[in-house]
């Protein structure tokens, strides 16, 4: 990941991570169910869309369009797929996030309630 | 039951996603739509469209959706402008008495500025006084798409110099030049003349004379009041123009205000005898001019008109339809700090009014 890029967000970390539970391609869809079922957090499809077309151009995510089919109805839908560089920025996150949680004994700080 | 989402949603949804985004997103909506409503039945699902829908407009993410991953083209005014306006509304609805009050003051406030304008504007605006005002006109080109223009290229002011002659106009340009007298420097407008300029206009100056030749100006009173500090020693000094030294001859009347309010005037070159005694105001290699003319008393617009038009192609005189309008429109520079000193009138009235803290 290049220093452009910056860190993950913390929604960013939960939509890659969520399509890298699928394992698979997914619809933005199918990464608001994975966040609703494991994390336990109410994700909106548009947020989750929006976030997705941001991974997008960052380059850690790639989509391709499916075809619509039209007989029954239905709109063409985005497939999106975790690609190396989106791989490489979580592992780079979750080494961070290792990093800044080695050693931290969680206790309220004197002065706070 | 339908099967499809609720319409009036997705018509919603259409209007508020941009185009790269709008199928595949109303697309991934309805696939969830058709999810939820076998899960949870379709009241359920309805519902679940419904906050998707709306959670499409949170400034947040309106604003994603138009950048579409770029900052390149898109500076995010709806989500901004929806963000405003949900904060403005929020601010309503908690303090009412507060914006009830800050309406007031700013109607208050409007109407009380556009009073004072309109006071100063009747103390202090002056038409212009000219003999003939009737007589004024505005030289305007119009290109071959028909637009109006009324400033020049040199082309164009070469050729309109050799079309009108001194005994039908009195012929005014303005430029911007640097005025030097002594150590002060002033940018201002310079009136560029022809030799009929002050006959037509009928000005007699207040001291001194007419300009007669190149090399000598007529100083505006405004001018020789703020630079010379009204003192009599001013005609005969010598003053710099873009660096080129003029002579003052003499001042203009106090209320000689001839159009574009310049600081002085000054005659131009004598054209070559060869240009038949023409004396237009125009001088080649000008990049651009604006000009008054003003008809000799007695002169038709239509013999001017055709004098303009029979050699220059582009070109025509126009009459100014209200004379008083123009008046106004070429005194915009007065009208401007007329405006400036109403305004800083009401700011001195409200400061005074600001109860002590």
């Amino acid at each position: 990941m290049t220093s452009q890029q910056g860190s993950l967000g913390e929604f960013e970390h939960l939509v890659l991570l969520a399509l890298a539970r699928r394992g698979d391609d997914a619809f933005g869809v199918d990464i608001c169910d994975e966040i609703r079922t494991t994390a336990g957090r109410d994700a909106s499809v548009p947020a989750v869309y929006v976030t997705l077309t941001r991974l997008e151009a960052k380059g850690l995510v790639e989509s391709h369009q499916e075809e619509g089919e039209t007989e029954r109805g239905r709109r063409a839908r985005k497939r999106f797929r975790l690609v190396r560089a989106g791989v490489e920025a979580l592992e780079h996150s979750r080494a961070e996030l290792d990093r800044m949680w080695s050693g931290v004994v969680l206790r309220p700080q004197r002065g706070r309630s | 039951m339908s099967g499809h989402p609720p319409g009036g949603w997705q018509w919603l949804l259409r209007r508020l996603v941009p185009h790269q985004h709008r199928e595949s997103l109303i697309a991934e909506l309805a696939a969830g739509y058709e999810a939820e409503r076998t899960r949870r039945g379709e009241r359920a699902a309805r519902s679940w469209y419904r906050r998707q829908v709306l959670a499409a407009m949170r400034p947040d993410i309106a604003h994603g959706l138009w950048l579409g991953g770029s900052t390149k083209w898109w500076p995010g005014a709806p989500a901004s402008l929806s963000m405003d306006v949900r904060h403005t509304l929020r601010r309503w609805r908690r303090r009412p008495g507060f914006v009830a009050g800050a309406i007031v003051v700013l109607a208050v406030g409007a109407g009380g500025a556009a009073a004072v304008q309109g006071i100063f504007a009747s103390l202090l605006r002056s038409p212009v006084r000219l003999a003939d005002v009737e007589q004024v006109v505005i030289l305007t080109a119009s290109d071959s798409a028909g637009a109006t223009r009324t400033t020049f290229g040199s082309a164009d002011a070469r050729a309109l110099r050799t079309s009108l002659d001194s005994r039908t106009a009195g012929t005014q340009a303005l430029t911007w030049a640097t005025v030097r007298q002594g150590e002060s420097a002033l940018w201002g407008r310079v009136a560029d003349v022809n030799a009929a300029w002050f006959d037509v206009v009928r000005a007699v100056p207040a001291m001194g004379r007419q300009p007669r030749g190149p090399g000598e100006v007529l100083l505006s009173d405004s001018h020789f009041r703020t630079q010379f500090g009204g003192s009599a020693e001013a005609v005969g000094q010598t003053i710099h123009i873009d660096r080129a030294p003029y002579v003052v001859v003499g001042v203009a009347p106090r209320d000689f205000q001839p159009p574009g309010s310049p600081l002085l005037w000054r005659r131009i070159d004598e054209p070559a005898a060869a240009e038949e005694g023409t004396e237009f105001l125009f001088r080649a290699g000008d990049s651009s001019v604006r000009a008054a003319v003003v008809l000799a008393a007695g002169s038709a617009l239509a013999a001017a008109d055709r004098q303009a038009g029979g050699s220059v192609r582009t070109a025509a005189l126009r009459p100014v339809a209200e004379p008083t309008a123009a008046a106004g429109e070429l005194n915009s520079l007065a009208r401007a700090r007329q405006l400036m000193t109403g305004l800083a009138l009401m700011l001195l009235l409200s400061g005074a009014r600001t109860p002590p803290i």
